[in-house]
């Protein structure tokens, strides 16, 4: 089987998971009702100040949850099909395989991230007017994210879009790591989800309590820079731009990926030499 | 007129040898004949109340533990939160023993495990049926032990606030019921419970976070009355349907 093919194979059965439908659901309902439950007054460039601020907000929240679901069951799949004999017998091998199932979750990232852009747009543009796409960042600047203000939003929101792909897929490849040590999908969505979700939950409140404790730095830091951080902007914040501009950013994410990438080949090589048992 | 077969038939009939019964063939034949009449049931009221009174004590045997590590949980919560957020706390710890016992029933219920239930002296779905309503009961009786709680150590008043916070608690227990009761139904896989307690968690990460909590809490109370009527009714309905259901949506008897 091709490339292509197997890709467009994958893809389905991918998108043929009900698990990802009732969360999209779900996260559809709650984002909706969350930026509709907020509207500040209308002021020039407010459409797209918003749009700006709405994924290091609250949006990765729901980006992360789908990445989690969708990926959790990428590779036990055959295994929870009981299909794992016949992936055996795969002729290109099952590190062919590995690639297109990476590849495709690149994918799905983007059409995840694309799809709550595209209902923020639609929430917003029924709040203000959508005027000043090539307006510069500067006249209405976003608390979340510090770029060069001479940038205009359509600079901006592209920039962000490939920023949060790229962050989800760092997720989606770690996840994918860690089902190879976790067989089970559902306990791979209880770890991965319910470690993000604790990220969530100690920097909004547990900080509160602890901010002033020598030992809250260590875990603080691996909020800040660990998956919570990267999802929720925080390596494009005021306090990272000093030291990483926004293009090294993403240089740093794809030597991360590229890294990440290769450890999941690297891990289904040497899981297969110990299932051989040389 | 006498026919002249008259006599014939006379002398064959007092004279023919009639075969003697078989005593074992007769037993054979009344048994087969049983077995297309109707079987006499208990009434479905009774069968009913037996099952769901089983469901009952089976939840409190096999969970006890985990029952008594939440009712204590939710006391120490109710008891140490700040007063103006005791609505956010019960909201978003009111469907926890639906989470738990949830988990439990859905975790349970491969195919195999179904074909087995299917063979016991009870239908499937009048099993499933049991379950769901000894499991909604558990999280009201909770509910309602934890909310006295509440109303005795923050010295409440039976106001028109706490009346709404109750109804507001109340509208995660019966959705969840429903959803529970459609999963179980139709996919049976612990993964969509999983998916539902994950995003539960995050709205309630964003009702704390963003205005959408204030948002819910300044809703009519009638609005949330109509709305867990309506979701009650509908619950009801469904399952009245279960227990009527033969045969589940995906060809498992």
């Amino acid at each position: 089987m091709g490339f292509y093919k197997l890709l467009f194979v994958e893809g389905k059965k991918l998108i043929f998971q009900r698990d990802i439908y009732i969360a999209l659901f779900i996260c559809t309902v709650l984002f909706w009702l969350a930026i509709n439950s907020n509207p500040e007054p209308s002021s020039p460039f407010q459409f797209w100040k918003s749009l700006a601020s709405v994924m290091p907000w609250i949006g990765y929240w729901f980006v992360s949850v789908l990445i989690v679901v969708g990926v959790a069951r990428c590779l036990p799949f055959e295994r929870e099909q009981g299909m794992e004999e016949l992936i055996h017998t795969y002729k290109k091998g099952r590190l062919h395989l590995l690639v297109v199932k990476q590849v495709t979750l690149l994918i799905y990232c983007a059409l995840v991230v694309f799809y709550f852009y595209l209902l923020a747009i639609a929430a917003y543009a029924m709040q203000y007017d959508t005027g000043g796409l090539f307006a510069q960042v500067r006249m209405a600047e976003s608390p979340y994210v510090s770029v060069n203000p001479s940038w205009t939003f359509a600079q901006l929101l592209l920039y962000e879009y490939g920023y949060l792909v790229l962050a989800a897929y760092i997720f989606a490849l770690s996840i994918l790591f860690l089902s190879f040590i976790i067989k089970r999908s559902v306990f791979i969505i209880m770890i991965a989800g319910g470690s993000f979700a604790a990220g969530e939950i100690f920097y909004f409140f547990l900080l509160r309590y602890i901010g002033t404790m020598e030992i809250s730095k260590y875990p603080y830091f691996i909020n800040r820079y660990g998956f919570n951080g990267m999802l929720g902007f925080n390596y494009l914040d005021s306090l990272t731009a000093d030291y990483i501009s926004a293009i090294q950013v993403y240089g740093l994410f794809a030597v991360i990926i590229v890294l990440l990438f290769l450890l999941n080949l690297a891990a289904k090589r040497w899981m297969r030499h110990v299932a051989l048992g040389d | 007129m006498k026919s002249k077969h008259d006599d014939e038939i006379k002398a064959l009939l007092m004279y023919k040898q009639i075969p003697p019964v078989d005593e074992e063939e007769k037993r054979e034949l009344v048994h087969k004949l049983k077995a297309y009449m109707p079987v006499s049931q208990a009434a479905p009221s009774k069968i009913m109340q037996q099952l769901i009174q089983k469901a009952f004590t089976s939840i409190y045997r096999d969970h006890k533990i985990e029952l008594f590590v939440l009712l204590t949980f939710l006391l120490l919560a109710y008891s140490f939160m700040p007063a103006s957020d005791v609505w956010i706390v019960i909201m978003s710890t009111s469907p926890i023993p639906i989470f738990l016992a949830g988990w439990h029933l859905l975790n349970g219920q491969s195919n195999d495990m179904v074909e087995l239930e299917l063979t016991y002296k009870y239908t499937f779905h009048q099993v499933l049926f049991s379950k769901i309503i000894a499991i909604v009961a558990w999280n009201l009786g909770i509910y309602s032990v934890a909310l006295l709680y509440l109303l005795g150590i923050k010295n409440m008043d039976i106001s028109l606030y706490f009346f709404h916070i109750v109804i507001l608690g109340l509208t995660p227990i019966i959705t969840f019921s429903l959803a529970l009761l459609l999963l179980s139904i139709k996919y049976r896989r612990e993964t969509s419970w999983t998916v539902v307690i994950l995003t539960w968690i995050f709205f309630v990460l964003l009702s704390l976070q963003t205005p959408l909590g204030t948002f819910l809490i300044e809703v009519n109370v009638l609005f949330y009355v109509l709305l867990n009527g309506s979701l009650v009714l509908f619950l009801l309905h469904r399952l009245q349907h279960l227990w009527r259901t033969e045969r589940l949506s995906d060809g498992i008897l």
